[in-house]
């Protein structure tokens, strides 16, 4: 018998036999594997006083019925490649609520996740220090995928189960295997990081019109749709299932760490993924932010009372990894990393990728036009090709690539690095848009930054590691620091920090104070986009702002929230809107209206609306609306908006008044 | 002189603070710098240190998910953002009479001295 995790709830339907009511259900004290009595101890008071979350289910289930019951009409049988002793996981279950009499007694750490475009890794703090997880194949970093085969689905996880059958890269881009879900996810088909997506060798299908672009494997010859949320939950669970046999008991917690990039839509589909595989999160941390803490965990070690003596160290960190780059100026001292900005963009090694690709087979696009399984095959020999190269790269001068594409197709070429650096000219250009913009939000000059950290699997580009140094006015980058293995070691100390843990020893006397990355704020005056709370702003954060009716007599306002760096609304992400209603008739303004906002330390933005002049007995109650509310087609709702009330609801920027 | 009443080690009593700011909204939690701790001629490194040191008590990761303390702590972010902008900072004391042209009191000797409140200099 076995247990495995009730991937709620996309993952199975309502009337499935792993429902608790059914006969197979256990008690949870039958089920735990003996804990582990050093975390036990080191937890805080509050964790007891809190109580469990939520109800949580074990359910044991044998394979076959799982795969009798599977939504996805696949079984699941490679996650058994542990089979050798049962595990045990628990499902989020927010339907069920009879259930919440027992109490979790394993050590509710949460866990550090770094979801990688291109490779995944998970870390905890193990009473001592963090500590990476390994897979069967003794890999630390594992390549981010999930493959359709036949009737099995694994993810790169675990690679492929046994030996024999371990997946090589050429098979990841057979057609077969999702990857790059970190790039998909949350994006609508007219997002050019989408359109870039389909020279992938999957089906990536758009109609340019702003819904969710079509995903699919290849699975006997035949596209099998899936969706970038169920590709991520089915690694998360495969990374979830590693980590329960290393702690040998169920993990619920975890701290992800995320692009700064990320819009709170995408933050909302990561969310998803992780309770699809039964993993609550704790917090989303943007990845330069988890490398932060990890550095003020350094510094702290380093000078032990630098509080004291008032000794703060600025350290600009630069992230770029297959999907992202990323930027921060963090100050620390004592333990506290303040982040004092952060920047991004989707740009990444995929780009860069993509780039050299082109240029090395100039009619890339019409040559690999219609996926067929030849050109999805040539495509993933070009690919490989193009990786290595440019890999060889970071420690060579020039690397000569010679690839039988097949069907006549052959690529024979010599690559420099002034060739590659022309034909990335774009992508530099943007990190350095990015260094200077983090250096100006962060109000600080070069000579300021005493330490510049490289991290991500594009740090090691030469002219990439060039840029950034060049920039800070810095000749050497900060060396203590792992650049595949800081963000993830970052959100496991997150992870034990929130989760209550204490060090005896202090290492985990730390904290970050977090900003946010982008602006919040209403549309008004016209399609203007007024910002609340604007970027790199402190949190937790509460900020409000008054606005005045545009109409006499106007009854009705309507709240437009959004998130961007653009000046007009509509370049901005609509988070969600509603109405402010039964304003009293009033000449156009004099009617004043308050829209707050707050974050709190999970990163939960909630806005509060309402009028405040006139005040009395006829004035509606505020509304609070906890955001995004949206679940799909950002700009699609916003333009029906315009369409049906014009300008009728419209407010304006309270133009007097001292702001409060 | 009712101010000055009211500087303490406040930065070190934060949940006290954060109780007390939510019954007596406008006594204790107008003056940013009592809330801190400081003095309002306090340097930015002061006004950092002391902000730090609150934050390592009231910031949710290390206190809990507690709504007042949230509360207690975003208000506190609000303190800092005025106090390190020279400009806010400088309004802010126009208004609360703590400008450049007030006096600290532990240099003036007209100031009545009640020793419950020392300078760490003096002592």
């Amino acid at each position: 018998m076995h247990l495995v995790t009730l991937p709620f709830p996309l993952l199975l339907p309502p009337s499935t036999p792993l429902s608790p009511l059914h006969p197979t259900f256990y008690s949870r004290e039958h089920c735990l594997p003996k804990l582990l009595p050093v975390l036990i101890s080191t937890r805080k008071k509050r964790q007891q006083q809190q109580g469990p979350p939520k109800s949580h289910l074990l359910v044991p289930v044998t394979p076959s019925q799982l795969a009798d019951s599977c939504w996805l009409s696949v079984s699941f049988a490679t996650f058994y490649w542990m089979a050798a002793e049962p595990f045990y996981t628990v499902a989020s279950d927010s339907e069920t609520t009879g259930e919440d009499k027992s109490q979790p007694s394993f050590p509710d750490v949460a866990i550090g996740i770094d979801i990688g475009t291109s490779k995944c890794s998970v870390a905890v703090w193990n009473g001592h220090h963090v500590e990476l997880l390994k897979n069967t194949r003794n890999q630390k970093g594992m390549r981010s995928y999930v493959m359709f085969k036949d009737d099995t689905l694994s993810a790169g996880v675990t690679g492929g189960a046994a030996k024999e059958n371990a997946h090589e890269e050429r098979d990841v881009l057979s057609g077969s295997a999702i990857f790059n879900m970190k790039r998909l996810i949350g994006r609508m088909d007219t997002d050019e990081v989408v359109q870039a997506s389909k020279a992938l060798p999957f089906l990536v299908q758009t109609l340019g019109i702003g819904v969710r672009p079509f995903i699919a494997a290849l699975v006997n010859n035949m596209w099998r749709s899936t969706t970038p949320e169920e590709v991520l939950a089915i690694f998360l669970l495969e990374l979830k299932a590693l980590a329960e046999m290393h702690l040998k008991h169920p993990v619920r917690n975890a701290v992800l760490t995320i692009p700064v990039a990320f819009s709170r839509f995408q933050q909302t589909r990561i969310e998803r993924a992780c309770a699809m595989a039964g993993l609550h999160v704790l917090r989303l941390m943007p990845e330069p932010t988890a490398v932060a803490l990890l550095y003020a965990q350094h510094q702290q070690q380093l000078m032990h009372d630098n509080m004291g003596s008032g000794i703060e160290k600025i350290a600009l960190i630069f992230n770029m990894g297959a999907g992202y780059c990323d930027a921060a100026v963090a100050a620390t001292a004592g333990g506290v990393s303040q982040i004092r900005a952060l920047s991004g963009c989707s740009v990444g090694g995929e780009d860069i990728l993509q780039n050299i690709m082109r240029h090395l087979v100039p009619n890339f696009d019409s040559l690999y036009a219609g996926q067929t399984m030849d050109r999805i095959k040539s495509m993933g020999l070009l690919r490989i090709a193009t990786q290595d190269a440019i890999h060889k790269l970071a420690s060579q001068d020039s690397v000569e690539i010679n690839v039988d594409l097949g069907d006549g197709q052959k690529v024979s070429k010599v690559l420099d690095h002034s060739e590659f650096e022309q034909v990335n000219r774009v992508i530099f250009e943007k990190v350095e848009k990015i260094i200077n913009q983090c250096l100006a939000d962060a109000k600080l000059v070069p000579e300021d930054i005493n330490d510049v950290i490289l991290v991500g699997g594009c740090s090691r580009i030469p002219r990439i590691r060039s840029l950034v140094l060049g920039l800070c006015k810095t000749e050497v980058s900060y060396k203590n620091i792992d650049a595949l293995e800081a963000a993830v070691s970052g959100a496991a100390l997150e992870g034990a920090i929130a989760s209550g843990v204490t060090d005896p020893e202090g290492s985990l006397d730390l904290l970050t104070i977090q900003a946010t990355p982008m602006n919040l704020g209403i549309r008004a005056d016209g399609d203007n986009f007024a910002a609340i709370i604007p970027r790199n702003t402190t949190v937790p954060a509460r900020r409000e702002m008054l606005f005045m009716t545009t109409h006499d007599n106007q009854t009705e306002a309507l709240i437009s929230v959004y998130e961007g760096e653009g000046e007009r609304a509509e370049e901005n992400h609509l988070l969600g809107y509603f109405k402010i209603t039964g304003i009293p008739p009033a000449p156009k303004g004099t009617v004043e209206i308050s829209v707050c906002m707050d974050i709190d330390a999970s990163n939960v933005l909630r806005v509060f609306a309402g009028v405040v002049k006139p005040q009395g007995q006829g004035v509606p109650p505020f509304i609070e609306v906890r955001m995004p509310t949206l679940d799909d087609g950002h700009g699609w709702c916003g333009q029906a908006l315009a369409k049906m009330y014009g300008s009728k609801l419209d407010l304006a920027v309270h133009p007097k008044k001292l702001q409060p | 002189c009712r101010r000055r009443k009211a500087w303490g080690r406040r930065g070190l009593r934060v949940a006290a603070v954060a109780a007390e700011s939510r019954s007596s909204e406008g006594a204790v939690a107008e003056d940013y710098y009592a809330v801190l701790g400081v003095m309002p001629d306090a340097t930015p490194q002061q006004i950092k240190k002391a902000y730090y040191n609150c934050m390592k008590s009231c910031h949710p990761d290390l206190s809990g998910n507690d709504p007042d303390v949230t509360n207690f702590c975003m208000f506190i972010n609000e303190v800092y953002t005025v106090l390190t902008d020279p400009i806010q900072r400088a309004v802010y004391d126009e208004i609360h009479g703590y400008a450049l042209t007030a006096t600290n009191p532990f240099l003036d000797d007209s100031a009545p001295r009640d020793h419950v409140f020392v300078d760490e200099f003096s002592c």
